[in-house]
């Protein structure tokens, strides 16, 4: 049994201790928080022990595998300190705020002789790796250009860090990303970006939304919207090759709609539709990095993985700060961290 | 109104030429055509007279205006032509392939008194001005961003000859949401950023995808896919799309969703069937009103320039991997 420490109980944090409790070969023995009340309640749900000192949990004997969820900018330190414990690591994406961070976690891990892997959770969204499996085996002929969007409320209305850029990066580094790690995956390195967006240019505080066009070296074009200014979460993608095209929308996959007959209360609820599966995304994601780590093999996700998806993100965002195209040297895109 | 049409080479003459049956004051009185079959096709679907030279159809007198669809880059002598021949002409567009061929089309239709117009038939597409009024009436609050696209399936013949259309995709279908973000924003496109490839089909001498990412004299920004990325099992020819991000909400359009869904057993297909008629009608009314009225046309000569050199400035782009500011403004902002 992989026993499991939640640092951080906000909506991730809760979403994480679900699979974990789902997971036959797991169990949440530990959940930190600085806020108390919201550690112990969900530490109650799951039978697991609160505390506000994160040392205490991940230091605790009974703890195997620590799942970082608080804010980004906080990733490191306590990745690092995880690792120094001898603990292995799930940080949420994206990695950390910065490259230097990164690259940090990816060495205190490394050093330490524990696995690190981050939530980069589209590629265990069925119909996302579904698409992975159909361009590896040629689905679509020589891939032309590809479409990726990711769309959603702001959310700095529920969780007032992201709207900060020094923390979350915006909508860029926090939602994007996640489409640019799966053109990644999908595709390889990236050979040129450009990009602009709305909280660069805005001349007043805007929800936050981005365009990039990517060039990838293997020579794919693509496309990447992301929005913190829609009413609610949708996300598509679409890859035309030379034999064919594949497309997805998560708005024309919904299979259970809940409608109630209006009243005036109910006009103003939102609804939410959903794509119902035996097994989420998220609980997929992590059953994946505890095999790895009862198995000694190397995540999918890899830290070194989403260094480099970060470091795409931050190109992107680069982009659309100096408003010129970012350029790789050797594979690597040049990025100046000061920049970012 | 007598009226001809000079070539049906661009596969758009055969809608105009259905909308003008459909006009009771517009009498289609002659086709010319070098491809005799199609002429002949033409001649025996709409009515008229053939002519193998256009330059014999403008000796016509009685003639007052001209629809040319010819292969793009011959825009500019049948233009010039037409204009010597006191005729009022309705280009298609892409108006020219280069800004000179544009400029001596403009210049030599003002000098012979004839109206010159570009055929921008998505101005007059319901869903696009609905999605202007929207933008217009602030429904978004203040207009940021565009993100566009105008996907097609590989058009057939000449389209992919860079001798004939100047071009690929990119100068097939940049310039329709080029017109519409100058006309719906009422501002130049000063940037333009662009990717430009052939991936879809290897072997043909122009480019088949592309991505550009395009500035505003406003401060906005906006997107656009203008790929031939369309398979040739996609149930439609395909499509124009608009969503405009501004700071209170986000108006997304399409252009060509008005279909119903047709599965046929014995094509082995499905397909949408539209069920509107699109702009082509209302179009082509404004064209000749404005020649009855003796006013300008809606969309002029230089809307068609405008819009052409967004085009060239994304191929530019595209060499150079760099943004690259539209001539035709600075052009304007010196003059």
């Amino acid at each position: 049994m992989i026993q499991i420490a939640i640092i951080g109980a906000g909506t991730m944090g809760a979403i994480h201790a679900q699979s974990c409790h789902n997971l036959p070969n797991a169990t949440v023995t530990w959940i930190a928080d600085e806020d108390e009340g919201r550690a112990a309640t969900l530490a109650q749900a799951y039978n697991a022990r609160a505390t506000t000192d994160v040392d205490t949990a991940l230091g605790a004997a009974d703890v195997d595998v620590v799942v970082v969820t608080v804010p980004t900018p906080f990733h490191r330190a306590i990745t690092e300190r995880a690792a120094a414990c001898g603990k292995h690591v799930f940080c949420e994406k994206p990695i950390a705020r910065t490259i230097a961070d990164a690259r940090a976690m990816v060495a205190a891990c490394e050093r330490a002789g524990v696995l690190l892997s981050v939530g980069h959770v589209v590629r265990f969204f069925p119909e996302y790796a579904r698409i992975h499996t159909l361009l590896k085996g040629d689905a679509v002929g020589t891939v032309g250009v590809a479409r990726a969007a990711r769309l959603n409320a702001n959310p700095a209305l529920a969780r007032s860090w992201y709207g900060n850029p020094e923390w979350s990066g915006g909508v860029i580094v926090d939602l994007m990303i996640h489409d640019l790690d799966t053109l990644r995956w999908y595709f390889g390195e990236v050979e040129r970006v450009y990009a602009r967006s709305l909280s660069s240019t805005a001349l007043q505080p805007i929800s936050d939304y981005a365009l990039a066009v990517l060039r990838f070296t293997n020579g794919v074009i693509a496309h990447v919207e992301a929005s913190w200014a829609h009413a609610s979460f949708r996300s598509s993608i679409e890859i035309a090759g030379s034999a064919g095209l594949l497309r997805h929308a998560s708005e024309e996959s919904n299979t259970i709609r809940i409608e109630h007959t209006a009243s005036e209360e109910d006009v103003a609820r939102v609804q939410v539709p959903s794509s119902p599966l035996l097994e989420g995304p998220y609980q997929t994601e992590l059953r994946h990095f505890l095999a790895a780590v009862e198995a000694g093999t190397s995540p999918l996700v890899t830290g070194e993985e989403a260094v480099r998806s970060l470091t795409l993100a931050l190109a992107v965002l680069q982009s659309t700060r100096t408003g010129r195209p970012i350029h790789a040297t050797n594979g690597v895109l040049q990025i100046a961290e000061d920049a970012v | 109104m007598k009226v001809g049409i000079l070539s049906f080479a661009h596969v758009h003459a055969q809608g105009y030429a259905r909308c003008l049956a459909a006009m009771p004051d517009i009498e289609l009185v002659a086709i010319a055509d070098d491809d005799e079959t199609r002429g002949a096709t033409a001649v025996a679907q709409f009515g008229g007279e053939w002519y193998a030279d256009y330059r014999d159809l403008l000796a016509h007198d009685d003639l007052a205006a001209v629809i040319i669809s010819s292969p793009n880059a011959l825009h500019r002598e049948m233009v010039l032509a037409a204009a010597a021949a006191g005729k009022h002409v309705l280009c298609e567009k892409p108006l020219a392939t280069t800004r000179p061929d544009a400029l001596a089309m403009i210049e030599g239709c003002r000098a012979h008194g004839v109206r010159l117009m570009t055929a921008f038939p998505m101005r007059f597409s319901p869903p696009v001005l609905a999605l202007r009024t929207a933008v217009q009436a602030g429904e978004v609050g203040t207009p940021r961003a565009v993100m566009a696209t105008n996907h097609g399936t590989m058009p057939p013949g000449w389209f992919s000859d860079p001798a004939l259309a100047g071009g690929g995709a990119v100068m097939d279908h940049t310039v329709h949401v080029a017109d519409l973000l100058r006309w719906i924003f009422g501002c130049e496109i000063t940037r333009v950023y662009a990717e430009v490839d052939t991936r879809i089909h290897p072997g043909i001498p122009t480019d088949d995808v592309a991505l550009l990412l395009m500035e505003l004299e406003n401060g906005m920004f906006a997107s656009l896919d203008p790929s031939w990325a369309r398979p040739a099992t996609w149930p439609t020819w395909g499509g124009l799309t608009m969503d405009v991000v501004g700071d209170r909400g986000v108006v997304a359009m399409n252009a060509f969703n008005q279909t119903l869904q047709r599965y046929d057993d014995r094509a082995g297909r499905y397909s949408l069937i539209p069920w509107v008629e699109g702009g082509d009608p209302a179009m082509l009314r404004a064209f000749f009103d404005a020649i009855e009225h003796d006013a300008e046309p809606p969309i002029t000569g230089e809307d068609g320039l405008h819009a052409m050199e967004v085009a060239l400035c994304a191929y530019e782009s595209a060499k150079r991997h760099e943004p690259v500011a539209c001539p035709g403004v600075l052009a304007g902002a010196a003059a």
